[in-house]
């Protein structure tokens, strides 16, 4: 068969000087000073609330989203005591110029969340609705058996802070690995379900309670 | 070491009113007014002008707190004449207006926080005060609902949670990351006893 002609053969070879449009860096992807130009009603973050909640507790789960979207921007920052150590900043507060205002959005008496900021860490705080002793019992029994598997979670911090149930202590490499829309769904689907799982136990303590007495009672009948 | 960033700067993302950005427009009516002149104000005055004061001890004299407050009272007064009148909206915009934010005493800015309870309680329709009212008063807005929402009051938690809601949507997260980072201008005194407390703590424990 014939040979291949040699100009197939030639290696192609980019011309000396690149287009124009080469030249130039492609385009980037809309970055978080673009976003922040949208107008509120049609940037994605701010959340819009669904309406199978109740009102209040939307309310409240609405704007501890919509604070914990704006304060979770964090980025590494190593430590300025200590050369070549990294800690979260929050937990320390060593500078008062690397924090940022601690927030309280509380939704009565009872439910407070307390979100408190800085460059390199943010933490999230909860008190849960305890309505009654027992209530207070089996809330302080889950969050601790939560919290003694705190690696697990990642975010979960092994102790409370005073006055608290349960907090959450998320650093910069936390959103490195992970979506910060995510974790913030995370933390109110938390906050959804920590009150569904305190009733659902309430409710089978009382249930077991009423089997037991009545069992028990059968006998002097 | 890492230079500083941003959140650490007050309201940097957007020009304070009377600031070096804010060229070439008259001054805003959050603003506060400057303290009245008279013989002590301008020894303290020399004294700032010297070096020999802060600029936090010069609007934390005795005067300009005094001035602070009856102006305060002048404005509780005329909130209470527009609430009659049935206009809340006016009486939130006069609240807002010259508020004490670079002062650090704590009388003056819970008496303001007074005042702009009273008028925020007093809204019923918030679309249709969102509507009149201002952009520029959005940020401060912002501010005093955080010290709303930490009351833990239930009926000013609902009522604060209300607005954060349609603010948010109308101003944007941008909004919310200024009220965290403006640790200067602020509507209750930061603790900083505290920060100096566990500083010395962790000098210690090292």
């Amino acid at each position: 068969s014939r040979p291949p002609p040699a100009s197939r053969l030639r290696r192609r070879r980019l011309p000396l000087s690149l287009p124009h449009e080469l030249r130039q860096p492609a385009a980037t992807p809309r970055s978080r000073s673009t976003r922040s130009l949208l107008s509120p009603s049609a940037d994605p973050r701010v959340r819009r609330p669904s309406v199978a909640m109740a009102n209040t507790l939307r309310l409240y789960l609405t704007c501890i989203r919509n604070t914990l979207e704006a304060a979770m921007c964090l980025q590494n920052f190593p430590c300025q005591e200590v050369e070549r150590h990294n800690k979260p900043e929050v937990e320390l507060k060593t500078s008062s110029e690397l924090l940022l205002n601690p927030v309280l959005i509380c939704r009565n008496e009872a439910e407070k969340c307390l979100v408190e900021t800085s460059i390199n860490s943010i933490r999230i705080s909860l008190k849960v609705k305890q309505a009654d002793e027992l209530e207070n019992i089996l809330a302080k029994k889950f969050l601790r058996f939560l919290s003694m598997r705190a690696e697990a979670f990642q975010v979960l911090r092994r102790k409370p802070v005073q006055g608290y149930d349960i907090s959450f202590l998320i650093t910069n490499y936390h959103c490195e690995d992970m979506h910060k829309h995510k974790l913030i769904d995370f933390i109110v689907q938390f906050m959804e379900d920590i009150d569904k799982e305190i009733s659902e136990l309430k409710l089978s303590v009382n249930t077991r309670g009423r089997l037991v007495a009545t069992e028990f009672l059968k006998q002097f009948i | 070491g890492k230079s500083l960033t941003a959140c650490s700067e007050p309201s940097s993302l957007a020009p304070q009113p009377g600031s070096v950005g804010d060229r070439g427009r008259r001054p805003s009516p959050l603003c506060e007014p400057p303290p009245r002149s008279n013989q002590k104000t301008q020894h303290c005055l020399a004294l700032l002008v010297a070096g020999e004061m802060s600029s936090a001890a010069y609007l934390d004299t005795d005067e300009n707190l005094e001035a602070l407050i009856s102006r305060i009272e002048q404005k509780s007064r005329k909130i209470e004449t527009l609430l009659k009148q049935s206009k809340p909206v006016e009486a939130l915009k006069t609240a807002l207006e010259g508020s004490p934010l670079k002062t650090r005493d704590e009388r003056c800015k819970s008496a303001n926080w007074i005042v702009v309870h009273r008028a925020m309680m007093a809204i019923r329709d918030i679309d249709g005060m969102f509507n009149s009212l201002d952009t520029e008063y959005y940020d401060i807005l912002m501010k005093y609902l955080y010290r709303g929402l930490s009351t833990g009051d239930r009926p000013t938690c609902d009522q604060c949670l209300k607005i954060h809601e349609k603010l948010t949507e109308r101003a944007g997260l941008g909004c919310i990351l200024r009220s965290l980072a403006d640790t200067v201008n602020t509507v209750f005194v930061v603790d900083k006893s505290i920060v100096a407390y566990l500083q010395l703590v962790w000098l210690v424990a090292s």
